[in-house]
């Protein structure tokens, strides 16, 4: 079949713009949500070293005089940190209850942890305990919170316990 | 690693019996092939063979990644590589110079889009062809890094707009990141707070941004190493086409930024650009784990796809050192670089002599066709070459034809491609159809023995200049047969019965018509004679 040269440089138009179609509308469409409608969202994030696992001992003198002058501190401190636990209660049920462990080939760095948890919209009990020391049972950071979630709207868990511990914000 | 360049012994050419060889290309024709073919036919009628987007989809790809380099250097000298002032830079261009910088931006977006989906079908194009597997395996293992270095790149595109889209971007591609040992969660940390973007982190995406965008060129660049003169510019009509096309799309459609990134509100019904943004989009969605799976199967099954068929190489063309004049004409015919000149160390006069790196090799044959020693008149009992193919050397070409015009004086000689149309299906009375690895195989003195020997006329039937299996056969042959390539036609042969028609694989129609054309008086031909 020959086509005739205005058939062909329709042909041409029609094909171009299909092209341009496809381009124009995945370049945007179909839009992408990750909440429904009605949800907000539940971030924790938190980035803070635990406290030291084990307890300093305190050396001999007969320790101490095996050892370099220079290296002779009193103190034996491990390097190992605790882990950091997190229980996450939103209306008295955990939502989150992870611990999260120490970086570093020595487990001597920060503890890192990422939750992201949707929400409905509306008021609720939020309560966040921490813990970031192994030694002791229990949490020792608490803070609990009536907060209301419009849809849409990001509250973020942080810890850093030197601004008071459980930041909600 | 490349095995050691070899000189062969001449033994290697005697040719075997006069029977036609099997055609390579019979067994390799799957659907998707077929179905591909007749769309490219189907294009060619609406644009022409050459301005078919189909048939030039890599460059065409190259020309979007052009165009998106060139759009993305105006885009760089108006932003602000501040955390303030990135996404109100951007908006200015869009609303203080929508004309210039507008369409600037816009051509960015979708040039960089039409790079995706280009790349994309060139990739199926490729594969659907064969295109992947024996000697071509390095472009295509090469070619699979790029399609994650585009990837990449688009992400970081994105993420530079600082709006609730690149909010999206950064929380994504930390949550994205950040699931993979050795980052983790304090990775993901530093793209959730405001408070945690920074200046400094802009400009360390701009130049991430410009950086593989260089890497992709490089890649580029590896990508084509293996090919001899590579198509990396498109048709001119083409070319204006998809400018039209982009500039229309720019026009209809303008790039725009959505509201800036606000990190207490998580974005919802968000345009996301699916080109480059769908594993983030499936990492939100479902998990880090599976998005990267997804992304790390479809990478590995492309990288290890030239290996899945176990389809015989062809053998490597060997070099005859005995007849090699170290003219260098292979080494100008080789579309794949195969054959190189070193300097000539033995006692014969000549200062070169060709070297094959079995390799790169096709064993398509067009250097056989270019070697003078090829040409068919030598009064040697045994035709041997400079340079030939020991599976099918030419003297088994002579040996048939010889063969053939004895039985069948008068006949009309098809000579075909193994990868075009099954000339053996357009045997008549009045035919000899002798098929060969490629059409340029055959050197167009074969088309002057041949009638000077007694044939009516000779008929060259090739895949055509762009559905050649090997890049030039078709277009060599036309070259030589015109007197501007060597090993060229000779002026005596010119008013000879010499015709060429192009006939890709399943066209012996065009044969056929062609034939029937040759068979009418020379002023009733309808098919050019050479």
């Amino acid at each position: 079949m020959r086509w005739s040269e205005p058939a062909r440089y329709a042909a041409q138009a029609a094909l171009y713009a299909a092209f341009a179609a496809v381009v124009g509308y995945f370049s945007t469409q179909p839009a992408f949500s990750l909440l429904r409608s009605n949800e907000g969202l539940l971030r924790l994030s938190i980035l803070a070293p635990g406290k030291p696992r084990f307890e300093c001992r305190q050396r001999t003198p007969e320790e101490l005089a095996k050892m370099p002058p220079q290296m002779r501190a009193q103190a034996d401190c491990p390097r190992e940190r605790s882990a950091v636990h997190v229980r996450v209660e939103l209306d008295g049920v955990a939502v989150i209850d992870s611990e999260f462990p120490p970086a570093g080939l020595s487990r001597d760095g920060a503890a890192a942890g990422y939750r992201r948890l949707p929400v409905p919209g509306g008021t609720h009990e939020l309560k966040v305990q921490v813990n970031d020391d192994a030694r002791r049972s229990g949490f020792l950071y608490e803070r609990a919170e009536r907060i209301a979630i419009v849809p849409g709207q990001v509250v973020l868990i942080d810890f850093n316990p030197e601004k008071g511990g459980v930041l909600i914000r | 690693m490349r095995t050691p360049l070899k000189l062969a012994p001449a033994t290697a050419f005697v040719s075997t019996p006069t029977a036609a060889p099997p055609r390579r290309a019979a067994a390799r024709d799957h659907a998707a092939a077929r179905a591909l073919r007749a769309l490219e036919r189907g294009f060619d009628q609406v644009f022409g063979a050459a301005a078919n987007p189909l048939r030039q989809l890599g460059a065409l790809a190259f020309l979007a990644f052009c165009i998106a380099l060139a759009s993305g250097a105006y885009l760089y000298v108006a932003f602000d590589t501040s955390a303030a002032g990135a996404h109100r830079s951007i908006e200015a261009l869009s609303t203080g110079q929508p004309w210039l910088g507008g369409i600037v931006r816009s051509m960015h977006r979708y040039s960089a889009d039409s790079f995706a989906l280009l790349t994309a079908l060139h990739l199926v194009c490729e594969w659907a062809h064969g295109r992947y597997h024996g000697f071509r395996w390095f472009s295509w293992f090469t070619g699979v890094p790029l399609l994650l270095l585009l990837m990449a790149g688009g992400m970081v595109g994105y993420w530079l707009v600082a709006d609730t889209r690149a909010q999206f971007v950064a929380t994504a591609i930390g949550e994205w990141v950040g699931w993979l040992p050795g980052f983790g969660a304090a990775l993901t940390r530093d793209f959730v707070t405001a408070e945690a973007i920074s200046d400094r982190l802009f400009s360390l995406l701009v130049f991430l941004h410009l950086g593989l965008a260089l890497l992709l060129l490089l890649g580029t660049w590896v990508h084509l190493l293996r090919l001899v003169r590579p198509q990396v510019f498109v048709a001119r009509a083409t070319a204006g086409g998809t400018a039209v096309l982009l500039l229309a799309l720019c026009l209809v459609a303008p790039a725009a930024s959505t509201a800036p990134a606000d990190f207490a509100q998580a974005p919802r019904n968000l345009p996301i650009d699916w080109f480059y943004l769908a594993p983030l989009a499936l990492a939100q969605a479902t998990s880090p784990a599976l998005s990267w799976i997804a992304v790390g199967a479809v990478s590995v099954v492309l990288a290890l796809l030239p290996w899945t068929r176990r389809t015989p190489r062809p053998a490597p063309v060997v070099v005859d050192p005995a007849n090699c004049n170290g003219c260098a004409r292979c080494f100008a015919d080789c579309p794949y670089g195969a054959v190189v000149m070193a300097p000539r160390t033995d006692a014969r006069k000549y200062k070169s002599i060709a070297l094959v790196d079995a390799d790169l090799c096709a064993g398509c044959g067009i250097c056989v066709g270019a070697c003078p020693s090829s040409t068919p008149f030598r009064s040697s009992e045994t035709l041997l070459s400079g340079i030939d193919l020991p599976g099918r050397p030419i003297d088994q070409l002579r040996t048939r034809l010889n063969a053939e015009l004895a039985i069948r004086p008068g006949a009309i000689v098809v000579l075909g491609c193994d990868e075009g149309a099954d000339v053996n299906a357009v045997r008549e009375r009045d035919v000899i159809p002798l098929s060969a690895p490629c059409l340029a195989y055959v050197p167009p003195s074969f088309a002057e023995y041949a009638i000077r020997h007694g044939a009516r006329a000779v008929l060259f039937a090739g895949c055509g200049e762009h559905e050649c299996a090997f890049r030039f056969g078709s277009r060599f042959t036309a070259d030589r047969l015109h007197g501007e390539r060597e090993p060229h036609l000779r002026a005596q042969a010119r008013g000879l019965r010499v015709a060429q028609v192009d006939a890709g694989r399943g066209r012996q129609a065009r044969i056929a018509a062609a034939l029937a054309s040759l068979r009418r008086p020379p002023q009733e031909q309808t098919h050019a004679v050479v």
